[in-house]
């Protein structure tokens, strides 16, 4: 599996890849990003079968990247699950209404992301 | 600065009871009644809803100052207020749904991303000071966005020790303590103190918005804004018997 984990903290972009292999899932290869325009360049060039996003982030948050990736054909399909301290109902709403997957709010524990990787991934 | 505490006989109603104040007024703190003995020396005012007595229909509520002024008025919203408005103005309260939802979800956090246990030493108001207690802070600011929260603004920062830093940063990496660098104890710390505040605006009903995290390192530093009015510190001790601050700040909206 590839993966492009997307979040301002390195630290967290590490705990979710680390959390993600704890679920038992096998990760090839994994790519980063600090925020939501990091994430739209790292995806030109590459081919991800999962993204997991932030929403929080400077520069683009992850609202403003699902709103991106979702309209550009090449990236539409790819599954995204977000992963923020957001949980508030209109912004939970609106990325629902965008297509995402999963809804993971922090702190999670390695169940929760499991459980959300099992609906997307099988 | 006055802090108010609201108590309910008997308990169960407690809820009910909070939640219309809540309702119709913001910046009304709560507390159950053992709480109260552990923030006595913190609080101005208390508040105490007492159900139906037998042969009457309408509770009442009596109210005790720290003054040694008290009142007993019929259980009506407005009556209360107007007794509260002599002597407390909106927004000079401290909030302690909110400092405990701030309290609850450091014990959680760390407990969960971290495996630290730590447990809630002393609770204490700092006025006109800005001292923290350790050598990096991860702070992050708040805003109401709701009715009841309107009034609600401030920041939220957990301090540390710098050796407590980097065993908290590790062991979120699963990693020793020694392979951590000085970048990644701060971006840890930011991302705990980000952590901390969404999970207490999640158990505070979604009522606020969080900013971006910053991080203040160095022996002696201070956080704060000019327009601060109140701050509460929280001292929490872990597992190894060493010290970690939580300060929530509120200020001036």
């Amino acid at each position: 599996m590839n993966i492009l984990i997307v979040d301002d903290s390195a630290t967290m972009r590490k705990i979710i890849l680390r959390t993600i292999r704890q679920s038992g899932y096998e990760v090839d290869n994994v790519l980063e990003a600090g925020n939501g325009k990091e994430a739209l360049e790292v995806l030109k060039n590459n081919q991800v079968d999962l993204v997991m996003t932030d929403i929080n982030m400077p520069e683009m948050n992850g609202l403003e990247l699902i709103e991106a990736l979702k309209s550009n054909p090449e990236t539409k399909k790819i599954p995204v699950i977000v992963i923020s301290t957001e949980g508030a109902e209109d912004i939970v709403g609106r990325a629902q209404v965008l297509g995402v997957k999963g809804f993971i709010r922090k702190p999670f524990t390695p169940q929760k992301i499991g459980e959300a990787l099992k609906k997307v991934l099988g | 600065m006055q802090t108010v505490c609201l108590v309910s006989f008997p308990e169960k109603i407690g809820g009910e009871w909070i939640s219309k104040l809540k309702d119709k007024f913001s910046c009304i703190s709560e507390s159950h009644l053992f709480n109260l003995f552990d923030k006595k020396d913190n609080i101005d005012w208390v508040l105490i809803y007492v159900s139906p007595l037998e042969g009457s229909s309408n509770p009442i509520v009596m109210g005790y100052g720290k003054n040694g002024s008290c009142f007993v008025v019929p259980f009506d919203l407005k009556a209360v207020w107007a007794k509260l408005s002599v002597g407390i103005g909106r927004g000079e309260i401290i909030d302690w749904a909110l400092v405990n939802a701030f309290i609850d979800a450091t014990k959680e956090v760390l407990s969960m991303m971290a495996g630290v246990e730590v447990e809630k030493r002393e609770v204490f108001t700092q006025k006109d000071s800005k001292k923290v207690y350790g050598d990096v802070s991860g702070v992050i600011g708040f805003t109401g966005t709701q009715e009841l929260a309107g009034e609600i603004n401030g920041s939220v920062a957990i301090t540390l020790p710098l050796n407590s830093a980097q065993k908290i940063v590790a062991s979120m990496l699963m990693l020793e303590p020694s392979e951590i660098k000085e970048g990644e104890i701060t971006d840890g710390v930011g991302e705990l103190i980000n952590m901390i505040a969404g999970d207490a605006k999640a158990k505070y009903n979604d009522n606020f918005k969080i900013s971006l995290p910053t991080v203040v390192t160095g022996h002696n530093h201070t956080i704060g804004g000019a327009s601060e009015i109140a701050r509460v510190a929280v001292k929490f001790e872990d597992q190894d018997g060493e010290e970690l601050f939580l300060q929530i700040c509120l200020e001036e909206k």
